[in-house]
């Protein structure tokens, strides 16, 4: 009885926030507790997100436009993508590629670091954007910056 | 009639010219021939007669030559006319205006309720049978709709059977109920808003003869021009049975008029009634069936015929007319209903359905009966449809746009591309980002609440006006613009046009210039919020005061922006430097020149609602601003494309100070200047955003957003004397009516990379722990935060740790 009470505790002292009070147990408390904190923490999932699917649909639609040189309507179904879901940092990304493809490299790397802003754990698509980013550099001629984005970039 | 109108025009127009040119040309020939034959019978003949005679005969000749010279002369005149009128742009179009099309997929935030709004809008009639387009069937959870498809911009959405399937506020899935099939996502064709009329105000919808339904058609030359198919524009057997009519009935009772020749005097001539008109209509109708195909000449009868008037607008063709009784497409009319537009050619003021409805019904009737004397319809089926109703809609569609304020800044934004001329004669098609549900949503919040707030407070009625704006945070779409309280008349545009002071709306910009400097500032940097006097370059003296005269010592920084304590934000701006803020408004987009007055940080500057929205939606999509639009693509009526406004987006601010300011500004709405938030919107609606109230309670401001959605309302007067509300009391219920009634999702408070929370104790900045009352969260660049301990907390990370544990473990 008294072990589990410790292991109980012990959990409780690397979740320091909301669970004290929803166990009722803690430390001696000598003031009142802190107000509930408002929830913010890491990783909150999308309450209201729509699934992935729509989005999913139109990226590969958007993908075979892309691959037929139609990069026109490639953006414009990314762009309805994006619509659906902003917060998709893939969709911003095939975006900011296809602007790249077209020649407007300061949409390419503002896109490119949008989708990273929204990007929390995937390193490998977190590269890709600065690799966009550093060939849009390039292509304006700053040099300096391209090999800046390209050291984040893992080059 | 035996004609497959299924098969092309155009490759109908090829067989059709083939087979008649040479015909035409043949029919000539034996004239030209018979001249030199008569020749020497003539000559022959003239030995008998005297020189004198020969003269005058000759003279005659002449004269008859001349006169045939001229004639040929005129005809080949008339020919080029007609060519040149027929092959041209042959009508002047308006431009048609669109909203947003309504996308449905699995998992998007719509109800059952929403989705029949929009049906609604888009006049889909709830039945039974789904066979027609147009129509729906609501039952429970399951909405069963079936499409009418629309050629958009990336690609043609098809005519579709579709079941949508929701849970609670949600789209369950979307399925094609012919096929039974799962569909990633569709949209619904989209809602017409506006058009712009030629000049003439002449209406009209073009629609193609392979899309006219053949039961038209069929009436059409039943009752107008029974030998169409035959005659070579003009119809003898038909002029002489209306000769015999009118002479019998001593009066004009029955015209002759073939539909070429119908045709002929619409497009070619006026109103006149004379010989020569008859004469040169008759010559224009060979010519022009001489040079088209029947269908071709059909088809612009059909888009051409003059079918009845809204004020001064003329309603043209038959598509338009359909849409102007029923509301419905001209391929979703049943044969009663073809009937009456069939019978309104006739005169379409007197047998006028909606003023005439017995005399429009009797004529329809007798079309019915018509189509069963010719054989088109069977007895049971004519019977069956004279027992119809006119069902005709009980008012005329308006030509004038329901969302004036939003199409007068589409108008702005088009401008630069597309003059005047262009949008009223072209036939463009205008791709707008209005949602008509958020549009009508904002209306409805701003008419019911400035009634309420009128009442509540004793004020006159409609002593107050409004405008609200309505974006999608992310992309900067303009989704609605209200400009006044009366959201129909077109007029002073307030949305737009109204520049008024923002009061604390100016707060945000201020903090998050601070804030961008993390070495500097934190959300937990104390500021002094004790009286302040400050003396100017021209020796006056700048007093700022808190709103209630109250003052709160030393506070965080987080703290004075949630109270809106202008003492210490006024210390801030000063600290940060005034041009500093005014950069960083610009970098967010407001593009006017500011003068750089410590009055200026509290909000002694005009913005119109616009382009407050505009300033905020740099904060919204977390730091990266992007131009308000109201145009997605502009296409011609032939469907090519035109033009496409693309997405673009330029990084403001710097997205994790954005961040720290909008977990800040989401705090307002918890507990600080917007907190009466907290009881006018669903628990699970996070949202953020700052009241603004300027000298005198003049203005009402509150701008804010959600996950989604962006919305900036205002309430002023006109005469701007003082409507006696701050920005929590006035706009703000507006705002939360908007917000609560549209579908959207809670403002995302995703941790970016960078970023860390901590607890902080408000009393001096520090970091605190769970022995510190009243301590916060607050969100921190990493590096940025406090690395001292409150004096409230147990004491430091090392002991505090070992302290814990011995408490965890005795």
């Amino acid at each position: 009885m008294c072990n589990l009470h410790a292991i109980q505790r012990c959990l409780i002292a690397f979740a320091i926030t909301s669970i004290l009070q929803a166990c009722g147990v803690g430390p001696p408390v000598k003031q009142p507790l802190p107000e509930p904190p408002p929830p913010p923490a890491q990783y909150i999932p999308r309450e209201a997100g729509p699934s992935a699917s729509p989005v999913v649909a139109l990226l590969d639609k958007a993908q075979i436009a892309e691959q037929a040189g139609r990069l026109e309507d490639a953006a414009a179904t990314l762009e309805r993508a994006v619509r659906i879901d902003p917060y998709d940092p893939m969709a911003w990304q095939m975006l900011a590629r296809v602007r790249l493809a077209q020649g407007d490299g300061s949409q390419a790397e503002a896109m490119a670091a949008r989708s990273n802003s929204l990007m929390y754990d995937d390193e490998t698509s977190q590269r890709e954007n600065w690799r966009i980013i550093a060939q849009a550099r390039r292509t304006r001629g700053d040099e300096q910056g391209a090999r800046a984005a390209e050291r984040q970039a893992g080059i | 009639m035996g004609l497959n109108y299924n098969r092309s025009p155009v490759n109908r127009y090829r067989l059709v010219r083939m087979a008649k040119r040479p015909r035409a040309k043949s029919a000539r020939a034996p004239t030209s021939r018979r001249t030199p034959k008569r020749k020497p019978a003539r000559a022959r003949r003239g030995r008998k007669f005297s020189a004198l005679r020969r003269g005058v005969f000759a003279g005659v000749w002449v004269m008859a030559l001349i006169g045939v010279v001229a004639i040929m002369g005129y005809a080949a005149y008339l020919d080029h006319q007609v060519r040149e009128r027929f092959e041209g742009a042959r009508w002047e179009l308006p431009a048609r205006v669109f909203a947003r099309p309504l996308e449905i997929y699995a998992g998007k935030a719509l109800s059952a309720d929403a989705l029949e709004e929009e049906l609604r809008l888009l006049h889909y009639q709830s039945v039974e049978d789904l066979t027609a387009t147009g129509v729906y069937r609501a039952q429970g959870d399951t909405v069963t709709l079936h499409s009418r498809g629309f050629p958009f911009w990336d690609a043609v959405e098809p005519a579709r059977l579709l079941r949508v399937e929701f849970r609670g506020d949600r789209v369950a899935g979307v399925f094609d109920a012919r096929k039974n099939t799962i569909l990633d996502l569709t949209r619904l064709e989209p809602v017409p808003i506006a058009n712009i009329y030629p000049t003439h105000l002449e209406d009209r919808l073009v629609a193609r003869l392979v899309d006219v339904p053949p039961l038209l058609t069929k009436t059409l030359i039943a009752v107008e021009d029974r030998d169409f198919y035959h005659h070579f524009g003009l119809d003898l057997g038909a002029i002489a049975r209306a000769m015999v009519a009118n002479v019998m009935a001593g009066r004009v009772v029955q015209g002759g008029s073939t539909l070429t020749q119908q045709l002929v005097k619409n497009l070619f001539l006026t109103s006149e009634r004379s010989l020569v008109r008859k004469l040169n209509e008759a010559i224009m109708a060979g010519l022009l069936e001489w040079h088209y195909s029947k269908d071709e000449i059909l088809e612009a009868y059909i888009n051409e015929v003059y079918l009845g008037q809204d004020g001064a607008r003329a309603i043209h063709g038959f598509a338009l007319a359909s849409q102007f009784y029923f509301e419905r497409r001209l391929s979703e009319l049943r044969s009663d209903q073809l009937a009456l537009l069939v019978a309104l050619v006739k005169g379409p003021s007197y047998y006028e359905p909606r003023q005439n409805p017995q005399r429009a019904k009797d004529r329809r009737d007798l079309v019915l009966t018509q189509l069963r004397e010719g054989g088109v319809l069977s007895t049971a089926a004519t019977t069956e449809a004279q027992t119809r109703p006119l069902d005709v809609t009980a008012t005329a569609p308006s030509g004038v746009t329901p969302f004036p304020a939003f199409v007068e800044l589409m108008r702005r934004q088009l401008q630069d591309q597309y003059p005047e001329q262009a949008l009223r004669t072209e036939g463009l098609v205008i791709f707008t980002t209005l949602d008509p549900l958020v549009q009508i949503a904002a209306e409805q919040a701003v008419t019911s609440k400035l009634t309420e707030l009128e009442a509540q407070r004793g004020l006159p009625a409609g002593s107050l006006q409004a405008a609200a704006v309505v974006t999608a945070a992310e992309t900067g779409e303009l989704l609605a613009v209200v400009g006044g309280r009366d959201p129909r008349l077109q007029g002073y545009n307030r949305a737009l046009d109204a520049r008024r002071p923002i009061g604390s709306l100016i707060k945000p910009v201020i903090y998050l210039t601070a804030l961008a400097r993390p070495r500097e500032y934190s959300l937990a940097s104390m500021l002094d919020d004790q009286p302040l006097s400050v003396r100017l370059d021209d020796q006056q003296t700048w007093s700022p005061r808190n709103y209630d005269d109250e003052y709160h010592g030393e506070v965080t920084l987080r703290d004075a922006l949630v109270g809106s304590y202008n003492v210490s934000t006024a210390r801030l701006g000063l600290a940060v430097g005034i041009h500093e803020v005014i950069d960083t408004l610009q970098q967010l987009g407001f593009t006017h020149r500011l003068a750089p007055y410590p009055s200026l940080l509290l909000g002694a500057l005009e913005m119109t609602p616009l382009e407050v929205s505009q300033v905020y939606q740099g904060l919204a999509a977390g730091g990266y601003r992007t131009p308000l639009n109201t145009i997605r693509e502009v296409m011609s009526g032939a469907g090519e494309h035109l033009s496409r406004y693309p997405l673009n987006i330029a990084q403001a601010a710097d997205p994790a100070s954005v961040y720290l300011l909008n977990s800040a500004l989401y705090e307002v709405t918890r507990q600080g200047t917007a907190r009466s938030l907290q009881s006018l919107l669903p628990a699970t609606l996070k949202v953020a955003g700052k009241t603004g109230t300027t000298n005198e309670l003049r203005d009402s401001w509150f701008a804010g957003f959600s996950g989604e959605h962006l919305a900036v309302t205002w309430i002023g007067r006109d005469d701007n004397k003082s409507t006696g509300m701050t920005g929590a009391v006035g706009a703000l219920p507006i705002w939360a009516d908007i917000m609560g009634n549209i579908q959207t999702r809670p403002l995302n408070l995703n941790t970016p990379p960078g970023t860390e929370w901590l607890m902080i104790d408000a009393r001096g900045g520090l970091l605190a722990d769970e022995y510190c009352a009243g301590a916060q969260w607050m969100p921190f660049v990493e590096g940025s935060a406090p690395t001292e301990y409150a004096p409230c907390a147990h004491s430091g990370p090392v002991e505090r740790t070992t302290r814990w544990f011995q408490d965890l473990f005795n």
